[in-house]
């Protein structure tokens, strides 16, 4: 489950990022874009997001995806 | 390290292929590329692309060249401190027609106006941008991408080339930055 969420009106924005063309609200690595926008300050890509988590809050998720076996404390 | 910072260059060892697989242009004010800040100072690729406010349904625009008839080549030159990189990329466009001199006048127009963008994907799965204009919402120094030294020719044999070999340059103080998604999230931004 992605912790960021795009702002409903761009749903059907396309954004070229990563390896589809699909439309943000269909895309399931928001929360790539999400790490994009922090590790760039882009406003471009800042203002598509309703609730944009925190940096760490994100690389921590993406890490725990990879390792699912990994104890969490 | 005590005059400048320098950094390696050392590839993984592996196979390369060349020559270029598809080419798209655009209109550089319509599209913003993220770059994230540099790391140590060295610039990062461009992971991101978005239309620009105001050109919410801006297109990038394929063109179809014959197989193994497109390059991109660079020089680059210095004059004391100053560094140029003389770009050129090249395409052979099949067949004279009024579509490709309407797509010819599209080139000159924006060479006068606005500049060229141009996306492209290398054989090696490499994708490299040259004309942008906006990254990460700044505007960046003038990359100038013109269409210049073009050529067509009916042929006079059957078998002779029919078409345009298109001719596109620019000067700046860089080889092309890279984009890293994959060319399936550029053809998303296609007509």
């Amino acid at each position: 489950m992605a912790l960021s969420k795009i702002k409903e009106q761009y749903a059907t924005t396309v954004v070229a990022f990563g390896n589809s063309g699909l439309p943000l609200g269909q895309r399931d690595d928001i929360d790539e874009l999400a790490i994009m926008a922090h590790r760039s300050q882009d406003p471009t890509l800042i203002r598509l997001f309703e609730e944009l988590p925190s940096l760490d809050d994100l690389l921590k998720q993406k890490a725990d995806a990879a390792l699912p076996n990994r104890k969490k404390k | 390290m005590l005059c400048v910072t320098l950094q390696s260059y050392e590839r993984t060892c592996g196979p390369v292929t060349g020559g270029i697989s598809n080419i798209a242009l655009f209109d550089p004010n319509d599209f913003n590329f993220t770059q994230a800040a540099p790391v140590s100072g060295v610039a990062q690729p461009y992971t991101a692309v978005a239309t620009r406010v105001g050109a919410e349904s801006a297109k990038m625009y394929p063109i179809s060249f014959n197989d193994n008839e497109a390059q991109r080549t660079w020089s680059q030159t210095r004059n004391g401190c100053s560094y140029k990189f003389e770009h050129n990329i090249t395409a052979q466009l099949p067949q004279l027609n009024h579509e490709l001199t309407t797509f010819l006048q599209s080139l000159s127009a924006a060479g006068c106006c606005c500049g060229l963008g141009v996306i492209i994907r290398h054989n090696d799965g490499k994708i490299f941008v040259a004309g942008e204009k906006y990254v990460s919402a700044a505007s960046i120094p003038k990359f100038n991408v013109v269409m210049d030294g073009s050529e067509g020719d009916s042929g006079k044999a059957y078998d002779d080339f029919n078409g345009a070999n298109v001719v596109l340059k620019a000067s700046y103080s860089r080889d092309l930055y890279e984009y890293t998604g994959a060319w399936s999230s550029i053809e998303a931004l296609f007509v």
